[in-house]
């Protein structure tokens, strides 16, 4: 059945990822695409705690746009896990309306730049001593 | 300029029997040609005429959907396409229109009245039926003639089509449409990010939800949903079958655009329906075309 997903593609007008060739998001431009890790506080579903950052600031910050999660979780060395979230639209708006909102509730934000995984308080990983997962 | 709208049957279209049938009917219309893809040019002064190409069989059947697609969006007064063919006997299928035509008894295709850029765009025309659902059944079972760009553009819709799935159940808006939804789902087997999670900032308010699958295409997130619909002549989606013209029923249409603008601003990549109904596809791409959501398609997933 897997097979079916190249004729698939060409249906969808697109090249298929497969779940069990995941890339990492984050490590690969797509076009008006941005993505963002958020540190996982383990206390709510992950979709829960971006809510709760997305939303802190009233009114928003950004003027339309939508955001979804990618399913991807990044450990640091230090036991520290962040969960993948992408937002499309308007750009600049999504990324002041997060920032403001982790900063106001002191959640670590990340970004991967080239093989490194950067996060806001400082720490920086190269990518390759992260443990990464796809749930 | 007049409009003309001739019904015809598309099973029996689906034949060349039929193709011969309708080269002897009365009429311009393509009506009944079923398998044949021909092109209808809106001459200046307003007359509906077909005209035939000259171009091979395999040079039109190279063309596939996209060149249908493109044709269609032709500039009105032009072109528009109808019909279907199938892969293979597209050029026997040429050759017996032809050969009608020089018999005179299928003057649509004698069309010599097309210019060259009519003929140009017939040679996009021949689409494998295997690669191509297409249209509206009203555009295998009818022809619409009209100076309403639009409303020709839309009846020449075309649909890619997947494999069939098999639906199990007795209820349509139940176990039926779970079945069809499973089925759809098992389609894409492989692909679905495991959460599937989203929210997005529409007209100043917040929204969120869950799509039935997510998986990315050429990297950006899609929402696939399966619409199953057991009849469209009685489908409460179909506004104008009888219990879609019951006081309530106008929510569900409303449901569905509301669904749509989520998924459209949720997803980059925006969303996919897969559907077995042919009409319900075309009922909703104009449905979300008027209300300014463009990034989505229609897929045709039969029922085994």
């Amino acid at each position: 059945m897997t097979d079916y997903l190249d004729e698939l593609g060409r249906i969808y007008g697109g090249f298929i990822e497969r779940a069990d060739n995941r890339t990492i998001p984050g490590t690969v431009d797509v076009e008006g695409v941005r993505v963002v890790y958020l540190r996982d506080d383990k206390t709510a579903p992950t979709a829960d705690q971006f809510r709760k950052v997305s939303r802190k600031v009233d009114p928003s910050l950004l003027t339309h746009g939508g955001a979804s999660e990618y399913g991807c979780l990044i450990t640091t060395p230090d036991g520290k896990t962040f969960f993948c979230w992408g937002y499309h639209g308007d750009l600049e708006g999504w990324e002041k309306q997060i920032t403001q909102g982790a900063q106001a509730l002191g959640v670590t934000l990340a970004t991967i730049e080239g093989d490194v995984f950067k996060r806001n308080d400082g720490v920086e990983v190269p990518l390759a001593e992260c443990r990464v997962e796809f749930v | 300029m007049e409009f003309v709208r001739r019904a015809g049957n598309a099973e029996e279209a689906s034949s060349s029997v039929a193709l011969k049938r309708a080269a002897t009917g009365p009429g311009h219309a393509l009506r009944d040609v079923g398998r044949y893809v021909g092109h209808l040019v809106v001459n200046g002064s307003g007359d509906p005429l077909v005209a035939q190409t000259n171009a091979s069989a395999e040079k039109m059947a190279r063309h596939g959907a996209a060149a249908l697609l493109n044709a269609v969006q032709h500039p009105i007064g032009t072109v528009v396409v109808i019909g279907k063919a199938v892969k293979g006997e597209a050029k026997q299928l040429i050759t017996e229109a032809r050969s009608a035509g020089a018999a005179g008894r299928l003057p649509e295709f004698v069309g010599g009245a097309a210019g060259e850029a009519e003929v140009a765009a017939a040679e996009t025309v021949l689409v494998p039926e295997t690669k191509v659902a297409t249209a509206t059944a009203d555009a295998v079972r009818a022809v619409e003639v009209g100076t309403e760009a639009e409303r020709l553009a839309s009846t020449a819709t075309t649909y890619e089509t997947t494999k069939a799935v098999a639906v199990t159940g007795t209820k349509p808006s139940g176990d039926m449409a779970e079945s069809y939804e499973a089925g759809v789902r098992g389609l894409n087997k492989g692909a679905p990010l495991a959460d599937r999670q989203y929210e997005a900032f529409v007209d100043g308010k917040w929204v969120n939800g869950t799509a039935d699958d997510v998986i990315l295409v050429s990297g950006k997130r899609t929402a696939i949903e399966a619409k199953f619909n057991s009849k469209w002549a009685t489908s409460i989606r179909n506004p104008a079958s009888p219990v879609g013209q019951k006081s309530w029923a106008p929510r569900e249409e409303g449901t569905m655009i509301q669904q749509a603008r989520k998924y459209s601003a949720g997803f980059e990549g925006g969303f996919i329906y897969h559907t077995n109904s042919i009409d319900l596809a075309n009922h909703y791409t104009e449905v979300f075309k008027k209300a300014g959501i463009t990034n989505f398609r229609f897929v045709i997933t039969p029922v085994e």
